[in-house]
């Protein structure tokens, strides 16, 4: 059995005493970071709404091929159905695979 | 709808930033980060010294806060919200060094952290000074737990409820992290020669 640490007894430190380290630790000089943090920030949160419109970009990029390869697969499907079975499987397997690469969770 | 003419300062209200930052509003953002950047850097460099990784975090911090803006409404949820996820993003860069130590150092390395205190003079500002110094050491001692406990509960003042919360420890282990991670900062002032906290 384990025993979660907050079932372990303990004495709790007096009032007095934790206010008094309290006062101790406040006594510490605040850390703080060089100047110009926000301008920082900011320069950090534009790059990061450039580097969503390339992302997006390209997701509409491989939208555009993906669509017209989808649906040439389904009419090369439909034209081998009426000729060789053989063929018709080979269509399905190369319709499988574009649909599968023109899920939109594939990263391109 | 905010005035875009407008010059936004630290007299802003928090509702009033943030209704412009929705809009857009770069420079009402930057008002926020300053606003709160104390607050974040405190908790960070606290946390995890002074340095890239302090800043990275808290830069990061306030890029979660931008993207999810739209649930605040005043000052408040906004600090809880920016102190729990710079604390959370601290501790998470905290378990990627443990894990580096372990990896490519080895185990125990880590732990060998000697406190190696002198005998101070006893003039009052020596005293202090000297104070503050072993409060720094003995605060980079303490386990990544404890040490975050400390911050919540001693530097940045929140309740014991609230560190739990931010946490996501039950108020028991709270208490008695503090407890400990106190003794310890005690303990380490004693051995130094200074025992009146």
């Amino acid at each position: 059995m384990t025993m979660n640490e907050s079932d372990v007894v303990f004495v709790p430190m007096p009032d007095a005493t934790q206010d008094a380290m309290r006062e101790a630790l406040h006594e510490l000089a605040p850390p703080a970071f060089a100047p110009g943090f926000d301008a920082r920030v900011l320069a950090r949160l534009q790059a990061e709404r450039q580097r969503a419109v390339t992302e997006l970009a390209i997701t509409r990029q491989f939208w555009r091929v993906a669509i017209p390869a989808a649906a040439a697969a389904v009419l090369m499907i439909a034209i081998a159905a009426r000729h060789d079975s053989d063929v018709v499987a080979d269509s399905v397997s190369l319709a499988t695979w574009y649909s599968l690469s023109a899920d939109p969770t594939v990263q391109p | 709808m905010p005035d875009s003419h407008r010059t936004w300062d630290d007299t802003s209200t928090t509702a009033e930033l943030l209704s412009a930052a929705r809009t857009g509003d770069d420079v009402a953002f930057a008002v926020l980060v300053h606003r709160h950047e104390p607050r974040v850097a405190r908790m960070t460099i606290r946390m995890l010294g002074a340095g890239d990784d302090a800043e990275d975090v808290a830069q990061e911090t306030f890029i979660r806060f931008h993207a999810a803006m739209d649930q605040f409404r005043e000052d408040a949820t906004v600090a809880t919200y920016v102190s729990r996820i710079a604390m959370n993003l601290s501790l998470n860069v905290l378990r990627k060094r443990r894990w580096t130590m372990r990896r490519f150092v080895g185990q125990g390395l880590e732990s060998r952290k000697v406190l190696n205190f002198t005998a101070p003079d006893q003039s009052d500002a020596v005293v202090a000074d000297e104070r503050k110094r072993i409060l720094e050491g003995a605060l980079r001692t303490l386990s990544d737990d404890h040490r975050a406990v400390v911050v919540c509960r001693m530097l940045e003042d929140y309740s014991t409820r609230e560190t739990a919360n931010m946490l996501g420890l039950p108020e028991g282990t709270v208490m008695s992290r503090l407890t400990r991670a106190l003794e310890k900062l005690r303990t380490a002032l004693r051995n130094a020669g200074l025992e009146n906290v």
